[in-house]
């Protein structure tokens, strides 16, 4: 099963891996308990951050998914925000992403220090996403508007969906 | 010199997960007042069960900034120690700081 896989299933409705009772730090850290990998500081702040993100930016509805299939961690964070192509050109500092399109504000979304807040030296949520998944060689998968980044390794791509979406999805797959 | 133990999970609670995490704010002001004194100070994170790069930044990058990361990693001891997840952003904060400043 891949991130794709994850993706659809969540557009539908039918998710494929559970959704979480809340996206609160007790309910997610009892998840991750029961999984046995509470103790992975790299997997705990990846999704922490991806969960701050959506406190933070988009605020409503917002779902977390945890599974582990196989040797496998799947993840899925769903929100009904204003999408990471309308949060991040919000930062001033990043006045070049004016006019640019959503799939390439996605993609310069995971880079170091891309903010929507516009402070310095933040930004590390969606860079950590995409740096972990370069060391574990896991892949993710980030839709918003009507576009969707994927990243298998240390490789990029993207696609345009028949529609748009609402809010954002970031799913991710990484071997434990 | 006494080397003072104060623990992160009775400021903070379990989850140290936010930049705006409940007591951060009075943590940073005992870290900055034990750097200006050139004092040793034991951070114990017994009892938290999360901790993200976030935090870290939030309290550790400005007083690296202000004292120096010498200074910091000579005085402010965590135990457990930090991950490298944590240790990494320890430098790119202030590195991202250094260059936008």
């Amino acid at each position: 099963m891949n991130v794709e896989d994850i993706f659809y299933s969540l557009l539908i409705q039918k998710p494929l891996i559970t959704e979480l009772k809340n996206s609160s730090d007790q309910t997610i850290f009892e998840s991750l308990d029961s999984l046995g990998i509470a103790s992975n500081v790299n997997l705990v702040t990846v999704i922490e951050e991806l969960v701050y993100n959506a406190r933070e930016h988009a605020k409503i509805n917002i779902k977390v998914y945890i599974s582990k299939i196989f040797d496998s961690l799947y993840f899925a964070i769903t929100d009904n925000g204003p999408g990471i192509h309308n949060t991040i050109p919000c930062n001033k500092n990043l006045s070049d992403l004016k006019g640019k399109s959503s799939a390439a504000i996605m993609r310069t979304s995971c880079e170091e220090g891309i903010s929507g807040t516009g402070v310095v030296g933040r930004g590390v949520g969606l860079y950590l996403l995409s740096e972990q998944c370069s060391l574990v060689s896991g892949e993710i998968l980030i839709a918003c508007n009507g576009y969707v980044l994927i990243q298998r390794q240390s490789i990029f791509m993207q696609k345009k969906l028949n529609s748009e979406i609402d809010g954002t999805i970031i799913c991710f797959r990484f071997p434990i | 010199m006494n080397t003072k133990t104060i623990s992160i999970f009775d400021y903070c609670g379990p989850f140290c997960t936010q930049r705006d995490t409940a007591g951060i704010d009075k943590l940073f002001e005992i870290l900055s007042i034990t750097l200006e004194k050139k004092e040793k100070i034991i951070l114990s994170r017994n009892n938290v069960k999360m901790m993200t790069v976030s935090f870290i930044d939030q309290l550790m990058v400005p007083l690296a900034i202000t004292y120096s990361k010498d200074q910091i990693e000579k005085l402010i001891i965590f135990n457990p120690p930090l991950e490298e997840i944590f240790l990494k952003q320890i430098e790119r904060g202030i590195r991202l700081r250094t260059i936008h400043s």
